[in-house]
């Protein structure tokens, strides 16, 4: 039998592409449409507990990371992508907020988050999950070397630390910008970038985002970098107990609690929605005790909703700083394009 | 070729790059700089005038040249081996070439990284060698496979040495597959992102990162608009540039098959240089890879990681295996989009050329465009421009292969076009007095004849399509997750077992493509032979 | 019958082909004579409807072919390197012309090898056309050429890149095969031993112009023009006037020659002609009128050519025995061999 090539190419495209449809849920029942971040996550069984629950099914749409994402609902806000949008921050909520892409809704269970998360009087966005960006250090290295290990943003400074830090760039990476936002709100507006060159004479390694950071650079690391301490989330020890196989009894890594930003992540019904009801329905779900209780092995951060069990990985390895650094969110909105140029210059240039 | 049939072939891929990417760029550029009904050209003037932008400007130019230049010298040789000596295994090697091509750059970055290449200026030329060398052995190898040995055999006799006869004879016969080598390697350093973020680190920026800043993090889009314009105004230049050195004319080469050009090394320099490349194939392209399969066997050196894969993990609704079925799934439907809108471009192409006919620069630079341009422009154009019924393609997963066909097709066209163009016109005049109708003579003939260089196509497209990275992050679907968003969502998770399940997916994306690239150029037909 | 009627072909600003008028009979072979860039392959491009032409007429038993497209003539073209696809086996090749036919698989098949030992292939079928030798090349492209069973076979320098040898066996063969299948045919070649050996009827063409038709043997005798005889060997041509007497020439007088039944009228004329003559219508001879220095002298296997400097020019003699370089030797025309050019 003869074959020719092109002929063949495109029988096979169109037999995976056939096999593909029939596999894909037909459009029976009503969708809602979630637009949302590529950290987003979910697992399975909620997923379905939903669908069960209401007959809608849920389509998750992931634009890029958290700054694209929300940059892609407000470019389209016209004529929007999707329903709800999860994933607005503490550092872009002004942002989210001022572009009038949410509309007003209470969410069932909105009383049993804490107030300090609730961060728009108006209800246009619900909290869902809040994290901690800390400082991480690695607990061997410092055993090894004897060394004390750093408390403070001043101690990171300090010269028996030189060259021991890795920290994220806070124009490409969300860590980098909470942790820029740390230092902030610890020194204030005038005494940040002085910070900063301290820690700049200290040697500090600045890298472009999480991966490079952590996974390289971190001594504790996979790449068995060569710097013990780095800036990631106070639930990377949980994580890495998680991750782990066989799982150890003790987190290979700590938290230096004093240097923690706390983000929040909220989500609200996007203006023209075309489903509003599933929407709200979603985000009534969101906030509900069986998603919040999947969210800390989905998502490595903490659920909003007070009471909600947490997983033994975070009751045992996980720390939540009792006392977080914070700013409010119209004051980052006004300024944070503002400190990252500032801190381009100081830092890098 | 008929005149209905020659308006087929250009408007199909005109209409193709007008609606997926003509248009959103066009649309998004006016969000910029037409904010509100008019034209504000006050941001370009800020742009130009910025001096930190215009040290970013000089940056991104030169450092492409110099990539450019680099990885032109250094493929040079390695598709002379790879399309002119014949031995054992050369097939494979071939395949195994292509793989840094598609690896995603956070794979390659991490690999760098190990080997301790990162945080300078080599480094990102470095990893633009590393990424672009396929592009020179494999555009550059498939026209030297076919080239006529005879006149370089001739300028030997008549007293050229190897290098008089290499610069007098078959340079100016590869000339064209050079240039368009040359060109699509230089775009892709023009636009070059990740490299230039994970491994030349935060002190280095291109125009192709400012765009992703001020777009995606900023929101800042009249500033955008006015750096895409820039860019785009630099990419043009360079396209003319390109045109103007490919030269006017293009001569018949008289191909040959490609099994007849090639001969064993004979002698020891012959040897020798095949050594000495693929030793360099084996040191500088081996070792990035080596380095993520070994890692992927972790600690213990066993198949943990790989187990890991086929389990559900958290953050997955699948479990991360089945990504690869997704990827495979999407290359497929990516490579028959690129085949028939680039191979209907590059016919196109290749019978307006014949005919002195007006417009086919045109045609080439909107084919080549797409690399020139950033994927984030094209991405948030596509939001702003699909957004009605029946193109509303923004949140459909048939966006994942367009996206990946507008990047695969410059390589079809670029494979295609030098083989066509040098068919000997009277094969085609032979096969008509013979009784063929028009269409007859284009199936029987070009299309025959442009087989073998369409399968080597079809081999980048699926292989590009394999590795996007890109722009399948801005419109992924947890369902619809490709094999390198896989990684890349592995790679964000903390703990030494995740990175070696994120090595482990980047050794399955190298096994994958590089089979794929061998399985597909050995689909052989009896007709098309050798050729 | 193939009629080409005042066919011209214009490349911009040059005439590749000036009104040129040939016809070929059924059955007949019309060789096209003449050296390289006289027009001969724009002929058959332009028969075969591969070249647009500028003006003139192709007409086949009179109907006109002028809008008919090359695929839809039914002719054949061997092109001059024949031109075979590189992409396909011999047996390819040769099949393509009745594959086009929409015979069935089977006859397409069998016709396609009956071609091919036709032309002493047999069993070449799935060789690569790359891997041939010039002269099996030649004849797939032949064979190629002739399975649809074209109603006129053209070609192109059939065996213009074929060495002397292999080309003597091959026009004997050729004329065999034509006549055995009793081809029309018209082919171009600037290489008068394969024109003679072939043709019924020679068509002698300069810069796109034809400049003698007729039978071989006519032609070759009778060169009509300064320009033919040359090109057909006549090597030594001088300045003659006809007077009623006779034909008075640096050579002497010689008696009236032409065609017989016009000897008187050619008679009756005077005036200023050419005399022409081949090298071995003149002989050396110390009596000769045209004396000369030899100044080459070319072994030519069963006689000398000798080249000889005079008042004239160069003049060329076939001689038995070789005189040596330098010598002062006299040139003798032997009437009989001359021939009168009146244009």
């Amino acid at each position: 039998m003869r074959i020719r090539p092109l002929a063949a190419l495109i029988l096979a495209a169109l037999t995976i592409t056939a096999c593909s449809s029939g596999s894909s849920p037909s459009g029976a029942g009503r969708t809602v449409t979630l637009v949302t971040h590529d950290s987003f996550a979910v697992s399975k069984p909620v997923l379905r507990a939903f669908t069960k629950r209401t007959g809608i099914t849920v389509k998750v749409l992931k634009s890029g990371d958290a700054g694209a994402a929300l940059n892609q609902a407000i470019l389209t806000k016209d004529d929007p992508l999707g329903d709800a949008f999860f994933g607005v921050d503490n550092t872009f909520l002004s942002r989210a907020l001022g572009a009038g892409i949410f509309v007003p809704f209470t969410a069932k269970g909105l009383s049993r988050v804490p107030a300090a998360f609730r961060l728009d009087p108006r209800r246009r966005l619900t909290p869902i999950d809040y994290g901690d960006v800390c400082v991480n250090y690695d607990k061997a290295w410092f055993a090894r070397q004897k060394l004390a290990v750093p408390r403070t943003l001043d101690d990171l400074a300090d010269p028996q630390y030189k060259g021991r830090l890795v920290v994220e760039n806070p124009a490409t990476s969300s860590p980098g910008l909470a942790f820029l936002l740390a230092t902030v709100a610890r020194y204030g507006r005038d005494g940040w970038t002085d910070y900063w060159k301290r820690l700049r004479a200290n040697d500090v390694k600045v890298v472009d985002g999480w991966e490079q950071a952590y996974d390289t650079e971190f001594s504790a690391g996979s790449g068995h970098g060569a710097q013990p301490l780095v800036v990631s989330y106070a639930s990377s020890p949980p994580a890495e107990v998680y991750y782990a196989d066989p799982k150890p009894t003790t987190a290979p890594t700590g938290v230096l609690t004093d240097t923690c930003f706390r983000q929040v992540e909220l989500a609200g019904v996007l203006r023209g929605a075309r489903h509003p009801e599933a929407a709200r329905q979603l985000i009534n779900f969101m906030l509900s005790e069986k998603f919040q209780a999947d969210i800390p092995l989905q998502m490595f951060v903490f659920p909003a909703r007070a009471g909600t069990p947490l997983p033994s990985v975070f009751t045992k390895f996980a720390t939540v700083p009792r006392r977080p650094l914070w700013l409010a969110p119209a004051v980052i909105g006004a300024q944070r394009d503002n400190w990252i140029k500032q801190w381009t210059t100081t830092v890098l240039r | 070729m008929t005149r209905a049939g020659r308006v087929a072939l250009v408007a199909l891929p005109v209409a193709f790059l007008a609606v997926f990417f003509a248009w959103p760029v066009i649309a998004i550029l006016g969000r910029g700089l037409v904010p509100h009904g008019a034209l504000n050209l006050d941001p370009l003037g800020q742009v130009l005038t910025d001096p930190s932008l215009r040290h970013v400007f000089w940056f991104t130019v030169w450092q492409a040249l110099l990539s450019t230049v680099i990885t032109v010298v250094l493929g040079l040789p390695g598709a002379f081996v790879l399309s002119r000596y014949r031995f054992r295994g050369r097939t494979v090697v071939r395949a195994l070439v292509t793989v840094p091509f598609v690896l995603p750059t956070v794979v390659v970055g991490a690999a760098f990284r190990a080997l301790g290449v990162s945080g300078s200026l080599a480094a990102i030329l470095l990893a633009h060698v590393f990424f672009n060398y396929a592009v020179v052995v494999r555009t550059v190898g498939g026209l030297w496979s076919h080239l006529d040995p005879r006149p370089e055999e001739a300028a030997q006799v008549l007293g050229a040495n190897r290098w008089r006869t290499f610069v007098g004879v078959t340079l100016p016969a590869l000339r064209p597959a050079i240039i368009a080598a040359a060109s699509i390697v230089f775009l892709f350093c023009f636009t070059s992102f990740g490299v230039i973020l994970i491994l030349g680190g935060p002190r280095y920026a291109t125009l192709e990162t400012e765009i992703y800043r001020q777009t995606a993090q900023l929101l800042d889009l009249p500033v955008a608009a006015a750096l895409a314009v820039v860019q785009l105004a630099a990419v043009l230049a360079a396209l003319a540039a390109g045109g103007r050195a490919r030269g006017r004319r293009t001569e018949a080469l008289g191909l040959r098959a490609a099994g007849e050009a090639s001969v064993r090394p004979r002698g020891a320099r012959a040897h020798a240089f095949l050594a000495a490349n693929l030793g360099f194939m084996l040191v500088f392209l081996g070792t990035p890879l080596a380095v993520l399969v070994i890692r992927s066997f972790g600690a213990g050196f066993g198949f943990d990681a790989y187990r890991a894969l086929t389990r559900t993990s958290s953050g997955f609704l699948e479990p991360p295996i089945r990504s690869v079925w997704t990827s495979l799934r999407y290359a497929a439907i990516a490579t028959v989009i690129a085949l028939v809108v680039g191979g209907a471009a590059a016919f196109a192409l290749a019978g307006a050329h014949r005919s002195r006919r007006r417009g086919r620069g045109l045609l080439d630079a909107l084919i080549m465009l797409p690399l020139g341009v950033s994927a984030v422009t094209v991405g948030f154009g596509f939001l702003i421009a699909l957004d009605s019924p029946p193109l509303d393609l923004r949140t459909s997963p048939a966006i994942i292969p367009i996206a990946h066909a507008l990047i695969a097709i410059p390589f079809v066209v670029r494979v295609m076009l030098p083989v066509l163009q040098s068919i000997d016109p009277r094969l085609r005049e032979a096969a008509a007095v013979l009784g063929a109708a028009p269409r007859r003579v284009w199936l029987e003939v070009d299309l025959r004849i442009a087989a073998r260089a369409a399968l080597v196509a079809a081999g980048f497209a699926f292989a590009i399509s394999l590795g996007e990275f890109g722009a399948t992050l801005f419109i992924v679907r947890p369902e619809t997750t490709t094999l390198p968003v896989a990684i890349y969502r592995l790679l964000g998770r903390p703990g030494a077992a995740s990175y070696d399940q994120a090595m482990a997916a980047s050794t399955i994306l190298m096994v994958l493509t590089a089979a794929s690239v061998l399985l597909i150029e050995r689909l052989r037909v009896r007709d098309v032979g050798e050729f | 019958m193939l009629e080409i009627e005042q066919l011209t072909v214009c490349y911009g600003d040059t005439i590749a082909l000036d009104r040129v008028d040939v016809t070929v009979a059924d059955h007949e072979i019309v060789c096209v004579l003449g050296p390289s860039g006289s027009g001969k392959s724009t002929l058959l491009r332009a028969t075969a409807g591969l070249e647009p032409p500028t003006h003139g007429r192709v007409r086949w038993d009179g109907d006109d072919l002028s809008e008919l497209p090359p695929h839809r003539r039914r002719f054949g073209l061997m092109f001059q390197d024949h031109a075979l696809f590189p992409h396909r086996d011999v047996l390819g090749n040769v099949a393509f012309g009745l594959r086009m036919q929409r015979l069935s698989s089977t006859a397409v098949d069998s016709r396609a090898r009956e071609a091919l030992a036709r032309v002493g292939l047999a069993g070449f079928e799935h060789r690569r056309v790359r891997e041939l030798s010039g002269g099996e090349q030649q004849r797939v492209a032949l064979a190629r050429a002739l399975a649809p069973e074209p109603r006129l076979l053209m070609l192109d320098e059939p065996l213009g890149s074929l060495d002397r040898e292999l080309r003597e066996r091959l026009v004997g063969e050729l004329r065999a095969l034509f006549v055995t299948l009793a081809v029309t045919a018209l082919f171009v070649t600037h290489d008068q031993d394969e024109a003679f050996a072939l043709a019924d009827r020679i068509v002698i063409m300069r810069a796109g112009k034809i400049e003698q038709v007729g039978a071989p043997e006519d032609v070759w005798r009778n060169p009509a023009t300064e320009f033919a005889a040359r090109f057909l060997g006549f090597a030594n041509v001088v300045d003659a006037t006809l007077e009623p007497d006779g034909i008075h020439s640096a050579w002497g007088v010689i008696p009236h020659r032409g065609p017989a039944r016009d000897e008187a009228a050619v008679r009756a004329t005077t005036g200023a002609v050419r005399l022409a003559a081949r090298p071995d219508g003149v002989r050396l001879d110390p009596e000769g009128p045209i004396p000369g220095r030899v100044t080459a002298v070319t072994f030519r296997r069963d006689h000398f050519l000798v080249q000889v400097e005079t008042e004239l020019g160069f003049l060329e003699v076939a001689a038995t025995t070789p005189p040596t370089l330098g010598a002062i030797v006299g040139l003798a025309l032997d009437p009989t061999a001359a021939v009168t050019l009146y244009a």
